[in-house]
C-alpha cells in the first residue's frame, strides 16, 4: 500500500524531477513528495485508481504540475482535478518552462492556484521551487480531506 | 290653355267649371223633384174637391128624403132630388173611386136605393111602410159608415197635403240657392278665363319680341348654329353657318354639306355622324370645308339630338366653328415636333423602338436598333420579340411585359440577350416606358436598347478573375494559417523544450559546483561559471526571440491609447538618477500592450546607452502631427551610433556595440520596428557618435469618432 505524501510532483523530465527534488531537499521536504511521470498517472493517484487503487483516502497538500506531459497534458489534468468534487479544492501550482500568455491565461482559467515559470538560473530555480514547497506544504492550511503535518 | 298658363290658374278654372256643372245638374234634379211634388199636391187637392161635395150631396139627399117622408112637402122632395142627382153625378166620375175607400161607393148605392124605396113608398101614400123602413135603422147606419170612411181618408189626405206644401217650399229654396251658386261660379269662371286670356296674349307678345331679339343675336354670332329635323332638312341655320358652307337662306337639303367636305375627311366624318344618328347621341368632329375657288378651312362641328315636348327625337342642333388658324398652327407645330423627334430617333446611337407589348412586336425601329440586331427595318418589324429573346431571359422579359399590360407598372429596365441575324447573342440594357394603352389590351411602349455585350464580357472576366483571386486568397490564407499554426507549435516548443535543457545545464553545473565546493580549484569554478553564463544567455535569447515572434503573430487589439500615461508608467521602472523630460504626447490609435513594449524597449535602450554619461538626460516628445500621423522622438545624450550602420539598427540580432560594452541580444529594436510597422507607421533614427541618439516613430492618430 502506497502511503500518501504531502506533495504530488507531476513531471516527465528526469532532469527536472531531480532538480526539483534537490530544491525540495534543500528545504527538507523531499520525503513529502510523490512523483508521477505523466497526466494519467497523476489522475490515477489523485482519484485512487489504477496503480494507486486502495491508496489511503486523503489528498496531497499541493500538486506541482508541469504542462507538457505525455498522454494527458497539464491543462487536461487540471480540468479533471477541478471537475471531481473530491479533488476540486486541492491546491495546484503550475510549474512550467512556458512563458506563453495563452498557457498562463488558460491555467488560471482552469483553476490553478499559482503559475510559476521555471527559472533558467539554477539558484533562482532552487529558490523558487523551495519557497513553493515551504509555502504550500508547510505554511498554507490545506482544505479539508488533505493529509496534515503530524507535528502541527 | 297654353303652356304659359299657370298651374294655380288651371286648377282654379277647373274647380270652377266642375262646380258649375255640379250646380246645374243639381238644379235640374231639384226642379224635377219639385215638379213631381206639385203634381202630387194637385192630385190630392182634386181628390179632396170630389170627396167633400160627395159627402155633402149625400147628406143633402138624406135630409131631403127625411123631410119628405115626414112632411110630404114637395120642397123636401126637390132637396132630395137635387142631392141625389149630385151624388150620382160625382159617383160617375172615375176619380172618386180612387179618392175614397173602395167600400164607400157600394155602400152609397145601397143608401141611394134605400132612399129611393122610401120616397117611392111615401109617394105611393104608404107613409107607415116608408117610416117603418126608416125605423129599421139601416139607413142611419149606412150613412154614418160612409161618413166615417170618407172622413178618415180626407183627414189623411189633408195631412199629406200639408207635408207636401212644406216640401215644395224647401225644394224651391234649394233651387234658388243653387241658381245663385251657379251664377256666382259662372262669373268666377268667366273672370278667370278672361284674365288668363289677357295674360297669355301679353306673354305671347313678349315671347315674340324675345324670339326676334334672340334670332337677331344668333344670326350675328360668329359661331355657326344649325337646327335640323330628323331627315336632315334645315329648320334653322344662322348667318355664320350659312356663310361657312356658302349656303343661301333656303333649305339646302340634307346632303348638301357632303360635297363641301375635304375628300380625306369625308369618310371619317360620315361614319362618325352616321353612328351618332343611329344611336341618337351627341357628336363632334373636325374637318376641312372646301368651297370651290376658295382655300380650305378647318371647322369644328358639335351637335346633339333635340327632342320634342313629349321626349320624342325630332332632329339635331349644334354649332360649327371656324378653327382654321389654331388647327393649322397646331398641325404645323406637331409636324415640326415629329420631325424633331424623328431626327432624334434616327440619330440616336442607342437602339430605339416603338413596341407593341401585347403583340411582342416592334412597330418602328431606328437605324441603331437595326445595326444592333443585324436586321433591316422591314425584317425586324416582322419578328416575334419572344423568339429573339434568349430562352434564359424570356421569363424575366415576359413578366415585365405582362405586368405592364396589366397596369401594375408603367415601365421597366433590365438586362437581356437578343439573337442577332447572324445567330450571335448580344447583351442589351433594355428600358421601356408605356406610352399609351387601348381598351382592347393593346399597349404601346417606347423602348431603348443599349448594347452592353462588351461590358458584360468584361464583367464576366472580372467575375472569373475575382473568383480566381478569391480562390487564391483562400488558398494563401489556408497556407498562411498552416504556417502560423506551425510557427505557433514551433514557438511553444522553443519556449518549453529548448529552455528545459538550458535549465538542466545550469542546474547540474550548479549542483556540480556545490558538490565540488571543497575540492574545486579556481579554473574548475571558472569553467562551471562559463557553462552557467552560456546557458543563461541562451535563455535570454530565447525569451527575446519569443517576444519578437509574439509581436509578429499576436493579433492587434487596437483602441485609443493614452501615451502620456503609458510613458509615465515606464519611466517609473527606471532608476531615479536619470533626468527625464516628457512632453505632452496625446493619444494614438493602437494596441496598448504592444506600444508599451515598443516604448519600453526604446527607453531602456536610451537608458542603457547613456549610462556612461555623468548626467543622463532622456526626452520623449511629440514632434509632429500631420496627415493623421503622430511622430514621436526618444532622445538621449548617450554614446550614440555611427550613422553608417543605421540600416542594421532595426535588424534581428544586429548589434552596433560589443557585448562586453553593452549587454543585450540585439532584438529590442527589431521588436520596436515590428510593432511600429504593424501599426502602419515608420521608425528611423539619427545620431552623431558620442553625442546621443534620436529615435523617431510615427503612429496613427485617433480615428474619427474614436471614444475620447
Amino acid at each position: 500500500m502506497t502511503t500518501t505524501k504531502r506533495i504530488l510532483l507531476v513531471e516527465d523530465s528526469p532532469s527536472d524531477v531531480e532538480l526539483t527534488l534537490e530544491a525540495l531537499a534543500t528545504h527538507q521536504l523531499v520525503n513529502e513528495v510523490v512523483v508521477v511521470n505523466d497526466g494519467v498517472a497523476a489522475l490515477d493517484y489523485l482519484f485512487r485508481q489504477g496503480a494507486f487503487e486502495g491508496r489511503e483516502a486523503s489528498n496531497p497538500a499541493l500538486v506541482m504540475l508541469d504542462l507538457k506531459l505525455p498522454r494527458l497534458n497539464g491543462h487536461e489534468v487540471l480540468r479533471a482535478i477541478r471537475q471531481n468534487p473530491a479533488t476540486a479544492n486541492v491546491p495546484v501550482v503550475i510549474l512550467t518552462s512556458s512563458r506563453e500568455e495563452a498557457d498562463l491565461a488558460q491555467g488560471y482559467h482552469e483553476g490553478a492556484n499559482a503559475y510559476v515559470v521555471k527559472p533558467v538560473h539554477f539558484k533562482d530555480f532552487i529558490e523558487a521551487v523551495g519557497q513553493l514547497g515551504v509555502f504550500w506544504a508547510l505554511v498554507n492550511e490545506p482544505p479539508a480531506g488533505s493529509l496534515r503535518r503530524m507535528d502541527s | 290653355m297654353d303652356s304659359s298658363s299657370s298651374l294655380p290658374h288651371r286648377i282654379g278654372a277647373g274647380i270652377a267649371l266642375v262646380a258649375l256643372l255640379g250646380a246645374a245638374a243639381f238644379s235640374v234634379v231639384a226642379t224635377r223633384q219639385a215638379r213631381q211634388t206639385i203634381e202630387l199636391r194637385r192630385t190630392l187637392r182634386d181628390r179632396l174637391s170630389l170627396v167633400l161635395p160627395f159627402e155633402s150631396a149625400l147628406t143633402q139627399a138624406e135630409s131631403g128624403q127625411r123631410g119628405y117622408l115626414l112632411t110630404a112637402e114637395p120642397a123636401y122632395l126637390d132637396t132630395y132630388e137635387h142631392g141625389r142627382t149630385q151624388v150620382q153625378a160625382l159617383m160617375a166620375d172615375p176619380r172618386l173611386a180612387q179618392a175614397v175607400d173602395p167600400s164607400v161607393l157600394p155602400l152609397a148605392q145601397v143608401k141611394l136605393d134605400e132612399m129611393a124605396e122610401t120616397v117611392a113608398l111615401r109617394q105611393a101614400a104608404r107613409p107607415e111602410a116608408a117610416l117603418a123602413r126608416v125605423r129599421e135603422g139601416s139607413g142611419l147606419h149606412l150613412m154614418s159608415r160612409i161618413r166615417e170612411l170618407c172622413n178618415d181618408r180626407v183627414l189623411a189626405d189633408q195631412d199629406r197635403l200639408d207635408l207636401l206644401n212644406r216640401q215644395v217650399h224647401t225644394e224651391l229654396g234649394h233651387i234658388a240657392a243653387c241658381l245663385l251658386a251657379t251664377l256666382g261660379l259662372a262669373g268666377l269662371f268667366l273672370g278667370t278665363t278672361l284674365s288668363e286670356t289677357w295674360r297669355r296674349r301679353k306673354t305671347q307678345r313678349t315671347l315674340r319680341w324675345q324670339e326676334a331679339r334672340y334670332r337677331t343675336l344668333v344670326d350675328h354670332l360668329p359661331v355657326g348654329i344649325f337646327e335640323l329635323d330628323q331627315t336632315g332638312h334645315t329648320i334653322y341655320r344662322n348667318a355664320a353657318q350659312r356663310s361657312l358652307f356658302g349656303f343661301s337662306d333656303a333649305d339646302p337639303g340634307p346632303d348638301a354639306w357632303r360635297p363641301l367636305v375635304h375628300p380625306e375627311d369625308l369618310p371619317r366624318v360620315s361614319e362618325s355622324l352616321a353612328a351618332a344618328l343611329r344611336e341618337v347621341r351627341a357628336f363632334h368632329d373636325e374637318y376641312r370645308i372646301c368651297k370651290s375657288g376658295e382655300p380650305e378651312r378647318w371647322v369644328r362641328v358639335e351637335g346633339r339630338p333635340s327632342f320634342g315636348p313629349d321626349g320624342e327625337h325630332i332632329g339635331y342642333f349644334g354649332t360649327l366653328i371656324d378653327i382654321h388658324s389654331e388647327k393649322t398652327q397646331m398641325l404645323a407645330a406637331r409636324e415640326a415636333q415629329e420631325a424633331h423627334h424623328r431626327a432624334f430617333f434616327e440619330l440616336a446611337t442607342a437602339g430605339l423602338a416603338l413596341t407593341d407589348l401585347a403583340a411582342r412586336r416592334f412597330l418602328s425601329v431606328n437605324e441603331a436598333m437595326c445595326q444592333l440586331m443585324g436586321y433591316s427595318p422591314e425584317e425586324l418589324l416582322e419578328l416575334d420579340l419572344v423568339e429573339l429573346t434568349h430562352p434564359d431571359d424570356r421569363a424575366r422579359s415576359e413578366a415585365a411585359l405582362r405586368r405592364c399590360i396589366d397596369g401594375e407598372i408603367i415601365g421597366d429596365r433590365y438586362e437581356k440577350r437578343y439573337r442577332r441575324k447572324d445567330g450571335s447573342w448580344i447583351w442589351v440594357d433594355l428600358s421601356f416606358a408605356l406610352m399609351r394603352k387601348d381598351s382592347e389590351g393593346g399597349a404601346i411602349a417606347a423602348t431603348i436598347a443599349v448594347d452592353i455585350t462588351e461590358r458584360k464580357s468584361i464583367e464576366a472576366e472580372m467575375i472569373a478573375l475575382n473568383s480566381e483571386l478569391e480562390h487564391r486568397v483562400a488558398q494563401r490564407t489556408r497556407e498562411l494559417t498552416d504556417a502560423n499554426r506551425e510557427l505557433e507549435a514551433f514557438s511553444y516548443s522553443v519556449s518549453h523544450d529548448l529552455r528545459a535543457p538550458l535549465r538542466h545545464l545550469d542546474g547540474f553545473a550548479g549542483l556540480l559546483e556545490r558538490h565540488l565546493t571543497q575540492t574545486a580549484d579556481e579554473k574548475t569554478k571558472h569553467y562551471l561559471n562559463r557553462i552557467g553564463n552560456a546557458a543563461r544567455t541562451m535563455g535570454a535569447l530565447i525569451d527575446d526571440l519569443l517576444a519578437f515572434s509574439r509581436m509578429s503573430r499576436q493579433e492587434l487589439r487596437t483602441g485609443a491609447v493614452d501615451l502620456d500615461a503609458l510613458v509615465k508608467g515606464i519611466v517609473e521602472e527606471f532608476p531615479d538618477h536619470i533626468h527625464w523630460s516628457i512632453g505632452s504626447l496625446g493619444r494614438v490609435h493602437g494596441d496598448a500592450s504592444m506600444l508599451r513594449q515598443a516604448f519600453r524597449n526604446l527607453m531602456s535602450n536610451a537608458v542603457k546607452f547613456s549610462r556612461e554619461s555623468s548626467t543622463p538626460a532622456i526626452s520623449v516628445t511629440l514632434e509632429e502631427q500631420r496627415n493623421g500621423r503622430h511622430v514621436y522622438c526618444v532622445q538621449d545624450n548617450g554614446v550614440g551610433f555611427d550613422m553608417t550602420y543605421r540600416d542594421k539598427l532595426f535588424g534581428v540580432f544586429q548589434r552596433l556595440h560589443p557585448e562586453s560594452q553593452f549587454e543585450g541580444t540585439g532584438i529590442g529594436l527589431a521588436i520596436v520596428a515590428r510593432v511600429v510597422h504593424r501599426h502602419g507607421g515608420d521608425v528611423w533614427a539619427e545620431s552623431t557618435l558620442g553625442h546621443g541618439a534620436r529615435f523617431y516613430l510615427s503612429l496613427p492618430a485617433l480615428e474619427q469618432g474614436e471614444a475620447a
